[in-house]
């Protein structure tokens, strides 16, 4: 085969590049072959199971928690497994689903191809990390078999050193998995800078790149921090050291800013990749360049540095001094006007563009109003007149699950049925797509929306029973969890049945112009048979190919 | 481009800069200064960081770059700290907050 040159003067190859070698899927076979794959694109496919497996297991513990507020008092558990119900929900889809969701899956499957690599800087440090996650998933499971636990995925002192649940097992759990996010974001920081292919100048890498960057920076500065914490938490619940005990010189706060320092950066480490997924998808399904590519790929290092300041907002009532509040309070608010920089600039995407609606643009949509709602709020709950009235209600749950799950779940969703095609080289039924997509919105919207008005209504966060008064809100949430909960069987349904019935893609279905679509579908094991040369930017729209060939002649 | 090379005399003095640090944090241990001695300990202990990191670690024969990432981090654990520590330091609350010492658990 010729050397691949990526630019917008040739014309795609008609089943992309590599189309004439056996895809990854193909190249070897076996199981031995996947469990010791080097190829970024397989462990990224085991880490897919891996992620949907949990998403699907902190959904089940969602559901029970949910059905359980179906009444005010009791309805079919007991008090303490509905501690234990909201705990595991909380581990389980922040550190098995969410953060590494969108990096370990899209991240290791598109970024080297992106960039027109043949794999990730370190394959066996990429595979290591996906063994280093299961066994961090087997240690979670296994202390939520052996007892589980109920404090809460904050784990605050003093009830976690002393709660009589397998506290110890869950930080380590934890622990080791924060060691496989550090695998990966070591792997793309290094992959990004040293493996670009020839004219991959920085302003030419697609967004999502960029985002991935923004997010391994974040991991590798506070994962360490996370890691220290819940150590002496395990150390402390195992041996009785006391450490944060005021009696003998402790400050139970210092845990919460020493917890808070990862967790708060954890937001931006669950939401940057999200970012990501949606500059590509709006590009794609604009057919436009973004309004400004440099105000969405430096905000997201914007988002990643102001991140680290402000982390003493979840501490506005917990005896934060007023000083420390006031600072954190203010530097809170910064992260809002990056967040409006995208906001306005995938908007403004849109304008001029030659718009299609297939299923990753509705997720885009969703994405853009459950995002917004969900920021506006948290610039009230940074407030902290505002926040004294809202800390530990509802409100604050609706709040960050608008954020953390209305944000990153929906654009996951978006990602795996945007680089379906690419990853399995079939196409999923767009109609059933778009039902599943409007589903999800519906649920998602009918549980969170509710919480809002229960949480300034007073209602508390963690509480078993509640008056009765918020009963009917409480059962709305609820309906709204079973139908969100059915809205992503049912598309993960569409995307299995396509699988093995969808009809068989094309290199570049949706016309992107980034460069993973440059590839055959399902792409080849080593990517490019020879490193690409790469001519214009990810998102160059403007050139048909004639008025480029053309051009080129000219030249 | 390499502008500093690590060689073997330059691990003998960091030795013994390493050795003489750590005598020192041990001879100030004994004087007895109070508050003032955590202070002067983690001082030397970070002087000790960064003689391992740019001689034993060759950070120094690195591009800036890549010298840039470490002095970020310690910024960062420097941000953490003094956030965190300046939380205690002004706590005034109405009322006062009652002085754990004063009154004990039982």
């Amino acid at each position: 085969m010729s050397q691949a040159t990526i630019d917008a003067d040739a014309k795609p190859e008609s089943l992309g590049v590599g189309a004439d070698h056996p895809d990854y899927l193909r190249a070897d076979s076996g199981l031995r072959s996947w469990l010791l794959t080097k190829d970024h694109k397989r462990i990224a496919l085991m880490f897919y199971v891996g992620v949907i497996l949990f998403l699907g297991l902190g959904g089940v513990f969602a559901l029970v928690l949910r059905t359980e507020l179906l009444t005010p008092e009791q309805t079919f558990i007991d008090a303490n497994t509905y501690n234990q119900m909201f705990t595991l929900h909380g581990i389980t889809m922040v550190w098995l689903f969410m953060i590494p969701a969108i990096p370990t899956v899209f991240g290791n499957f598109v970024l080297p191809i992106m960039l027109g690599a043949k794999d990730l800087a370190f394959p066996r440090i990429n595979l290591a990390s996906f063994y280093v996650y299961v066994l961090s998933a087997i240690i979670l499971l296994g202390a939520m078999l052996a007892g589980g636990a109920d404090t809460g995925w904050t784990f605050y002192v003093p009830y976690s050193t002393t709660s009589p649940t397998a506290v110890t097992w869950m930080g380590i759990g934890i622990f080791v998995n924060g060691i496989s996010s550090i695998m990966t974001s070591v792997n793309f920081i290094v992959t990004t800078h040293t493996m670009r292919a020839k004219g991959m100048s920085w302003h030419r890498m697609p967004l999502f790149v960029w985002a991935s960057y923004a997010t391994s920076i974040i991991i590798l500065f506070a994962t360490p921090v996370l890691g220290m914490s819940l150590v002496l938490i395990a150390l402390d619940h195992a041996l009785g050291l006391t450490l944060f005990n005021p009696r003998y010189g402790g400050d139970p706060v210092l845990f919460q800013h020493l917890f808070w320092f990862y967790s708060h950066p954890a937001v931006y480490i669950m939401i940057l990749p999200a970012f990501g997924v949606i500059s590509e998808v709006v590009c794609s399904f604009s057919h436009n360049k973004p309004a400004s590519y440099r105000a969405i790929a430096y905000s997201s290092l914007g988002i990643a540095f102001i991140g680290f300041f402000t982390w003493g907002h979840h501490m506005f009532v917990a005896g934060l001094s007023e000083f420390d509040a006031g600072v954190f309070g203010a530097l809170s608010m910064f992260v809002g006007i990056f967040s409006a920089i995208k906001v306005f600039t995938w908007v403004a995407t849109l304008r001029g563009g030659s718009i299609s609606f297939a299923t990753p643009m509705l997720y885009f949509l969703w994405f853009l109003f459950l995002f917004v709602f969900g920021g506006m709020t948290g610039v009230a709950v940074a407030t902290q007149s505002l926040d004294v009235h809202w800390h530990d209600t509802y409100f604050v749950v609706a709040h960050f699950h608008f954020i953390m799950v209305g944000g990153t779940l929906t654009s996951f969703l978006a990602g795996a049925h945007y680089w379906f095609p690419k990853m399995f080289g079939r196409l999923y039924d767009e109609r059933v797509g778009l039902l599943t997509s409007v589903a999800v919105f519906i649920g998602f919207v009918f549980t969170f929306l509710p919480q809002f008005l229960l949480g300034n209504g007073g209602m508390p966060r963690r509480y078993f029973t509640y008056p009765e008064r918020y009963q009917w809100l409480n059962v709305l949430s609820t309906g709204g969890a079973w139908l969100l909960g059915a809205g992503l069987i049912l598309a993960l349904g569409n995307l299995l049945v396509a699988l093995k019935w969808g009809k068989r893609a094309g290199p570049n279905p949706w016309g992107s112009r980034s460069f993973e679509w440059i590839t055959a579908s399902p792409p080849s094991k080593h990517n490019f048979e020879e490193t690409p040369e790469i001519e214009r930017s990810a998102y160059e729209y403007t050139l048909s190919e004639e008025v480029a060939r053309e051009r080129a002649k000219a030249r | 481009m390499i502008s500093a090379h690590v060689t073997t005399p330059k691990l003998i003095g960091s030795w013994i800069a390493l050795l003489v640090l750590t005598f020192l944090s041990f001879g100030i241990s004994l004087l007895g200064l109070g508050e003032a001695e955590l202070f002067i300990a983690l001082s030397i202990s970070v002087v000790k960081t960064f003689v391992v990191l740019f001689i034993f670690m060759h950070l120094v024969e690195q591009r800036f770059a890549n010298r840039l990432i470490v002095i970020l981090t310690f910024l960062f654990i420097a941000l953490l700290v003094a956030l965190t520590v300046a939380d205690p330091l002004t706590r005034k609350t109405f009322p006062p907050r009652p002085d754990p010492a004063a009154n004990p658990y039982p």
